[in-house]
């Protein structure tokens, strides 16, 4: 990480977005004239009005009773021909609210896809089937089995339960006959059934309407939502959702996503909405006889990633510690220690976790004194914001 | 909508240096201050919002970057937005004439970055706000923004060193 050319290609970075910050920028206009007022401003007066247009205000009186009539006739054939069908816009709006609104489901999910670790490398393929469970508000379980494997059951392969947001969880390995604990790292789930809940965003906005077709006995309506059409960063191409007509909830959803790093198709069937979750299923009991794998020692597990080669991996150990040790003097040690990290990164999170610490970590004042006069933004920001922490609860 | 003319008043010129400091371009940043606003009035619950400036610099951050990428697939090709713009009235040495190329070829090459990449590192490293801040409005973790920040980093800093590494056109990583 020393590399030389990571150095000068920093300082260089640093100094384009310091050269960035100084460009000049225009002065603010009237935050009270908006363009579009500008814009109408502009067709009442200015603009010069067309031959076209000047033939259409002659005819205006008649080509506005055409227009009646027209409209009179489409309102009608709307009202005959699609009478009972719900319009995709309110029936996402319906959908995402009737998600919202669930207490627990449970699905199954089969992913196929491909990626690869850069454009261009070597594919690898992924077949998997999952069973997730969900019960409101933060219970969590997935039930997993890559297929094409050789763990033939019974059971899944591999479990992850986790009861709660701040609870610790646990990975179960059926197939090595080992588990993990892993301890509550604060990270937010998404709410009920993730992604569906952000549909709602997409009102009015579906592509096409699929119809209407029995789904394990239930009515059900469908609809395609071309996401990277209205949301071009959206993460899937295309969904397509089928919804029960009476309870407005999902019963089948085909996903497609394309990047140049992979390609991920994923269905999602027979889901079971606001069913009675056995609460079984989210305890943290390990199967007897299994084997515990968890480190004995997380600390001592982070502190050691916080010397490995990745800044990457630097950094997270340098968060979790944060986030989850107690100030002791081995921990206070390490994160002094990464305030001299040849990664800028790194640096800053130190100093961020050693904040957290609090008042115990009171020695690392004179060290982070010193990161207030680090050439990084970042990490004097970072350094500065400990120390009030640090001195703030002292007090 | 009085509280909107109102954040729009105390908070209107943050927008507006984002999204100008993003486009470069005069017309394009008044559109896209306007969207911005618009946004905030049809879409955001305001109790909900505990940051404006923080959640406005990031929805600048957000809009501007999408007309950026736009503007991109649109035309295909390396653009420097507003040549007017870019360029001070005084010419400076020709170190200033390179750091402004420089500058833009940053710019272009935010639009190769995945979203949230481009996102982390445009509010970190150039708007200043904190990993904690930008997290909050990201809705990730601390240590997720420190990869996505370093990564961005790592990114650009190649290009900078040799733009031939950047892949003007190319597709989008949306996964990140």
């Amino acid at each position: 990480m020393s590399n030389p050319d990571n150095a000068q290609g920093d300082a260089l970075l640093e100094q384009v977005i310091e050269h960035l910050r100084q460009q000049e920028i225009p002065d603010f206009p009237d935050p009270e004239i908006t363009v579009r007022e500008n814009a109408k401003k502009m067709t009442s007066s200015d603009r010069p009005i067309s031959p076209l247009w000047r033939m259409v205000m002659d005819r205006r009186w008649q080509l506005s009773a055409g227009a009646m009539v027209g409209l009179a006739a489409l309102l009608g054939f709307l009202l005959l021909w699609g009478g009972d069908m719900a319009r995709p816009a309110s029936a996402m709006e319906r959908m995402a609210e009737a998600v919202r609104k669930a207490k627990s489901y449970k699905y199954t999910s089969n992913v196929k896809g491909w990626f690869t670790e850069k454009p261009g490398g070597p594919r690898s393929t992924t077949e998997t089937s999952t069973t997730k469970y969900w019960l409101a508000p933060d219970s969590l379980r997935l039930d997993y089995t890559l297929l094409g494997d050789k763990w033939k059951g019974p059971g899944p392969e591999m479990s992850n339960i986790a009861p709660g947001l701040n609870k610790w969880k646990i990975n179960i390995d059926n197939s090595a006959k080992t588990f993990r604990r892993m301890p509550p790292n604060g990270r937010r789930y998404f709410s009920p059934l993730d992604r569906l809940d952000s549909f709602g965003s997409f009102s009015g906005k579906a592509d096409r309407e699929l119809g209407s077709k029995k789904i394990n006995g239930r009515e059900a309506l469908g609809f395609v939502i071309a996401a990277q059409k209205i949301d071009p960063f959206h993460p899937l191409e295309t969904m397509e959702i089928w919804i029960d007509r009476q309870t407005n909830l999902p019963l089948f959803i085909h996903c497609v996503s394309e990047t140049e790093n992979g390609s991920i198709v994923e269905d999602i069937s027979n889901i079971q909405w606001n069913i009675d979750l056995d609460p079984k299923l989210f305890d943290l009991t390990p199967p007897p006889g299994y084997t515990d794998v968890t480190p004995k020692d997380v600390v001592g597990y982070l502190l050691q990633a916080l010397r490995g080669a990745d800044p990457a991996y630097r950094s997270i150990a340098a968060c979790s510690l944060g986030k989850m040790a107690s100030p002791t003097e081995p921990v206070i040690s390490g994160l002094r220690k990464a305030l001299s990290d040849s990664d800028k990164g790194v640096q800053a999170m130190a100093a961020w976790s050693l904040g957290q610490l609090g008042p115990a970590a009171k020695d690392a004042l004179p060290d982070l004194q010193k990161a207030l006069n680090d050439e990084d933004p970042n990490v004097r920001s970072a350094a500065a914001s400990a120390r009030e922490k640090i001195e703030h609860r002292g007090k | 909508m009085n509280d909107l003319e109102e954040i729009r008043s105390r908070h209107g010129r943050l927008v507006w240096n984002t999204v100008c400091r993003i486009l470069r371009d005069y017309t394009e940043s008044l559109d896209c201050y306007q969207d911005v606003f618009c946004e905030v009035l049809e879409r955001t619950p305001q109790a909900e919002v505990e940051n404006w400036p923080a959640y406005l610099r990031w929805l600048a951050t957000r809009r501007a970057i999408d007309r950026l990428r736009m503007r991109q697939r649109r035309q295909g090709r390396f653009d420097s937005g507003d040549v007017a713009l870019v360029q001070t009235s005084n010419p400076g040495p020709s170190e200033t004439a390179q750091l402004n190329e420089l500058v833009e070829l940053l710019r272009h090459e935010l639009t190769n970055l995945p979203q949230r990449q481009a996102e982390a590192f445009w509010l970190n490293c150039v708007e200043g706000m904190t990993y904690e801040e930008v997290g909050r409005q990201l809705g990730i973790d601390t240590s997720t923004v420190g990869v996505l920040i370093h990564r961005a980093r790592r990114r650009l800093r190649t290009v900078l060193m040799d733009p031939r590494q950047g892949n003007c056109g190319e597709g989008d990583h949306r996964h990140e």
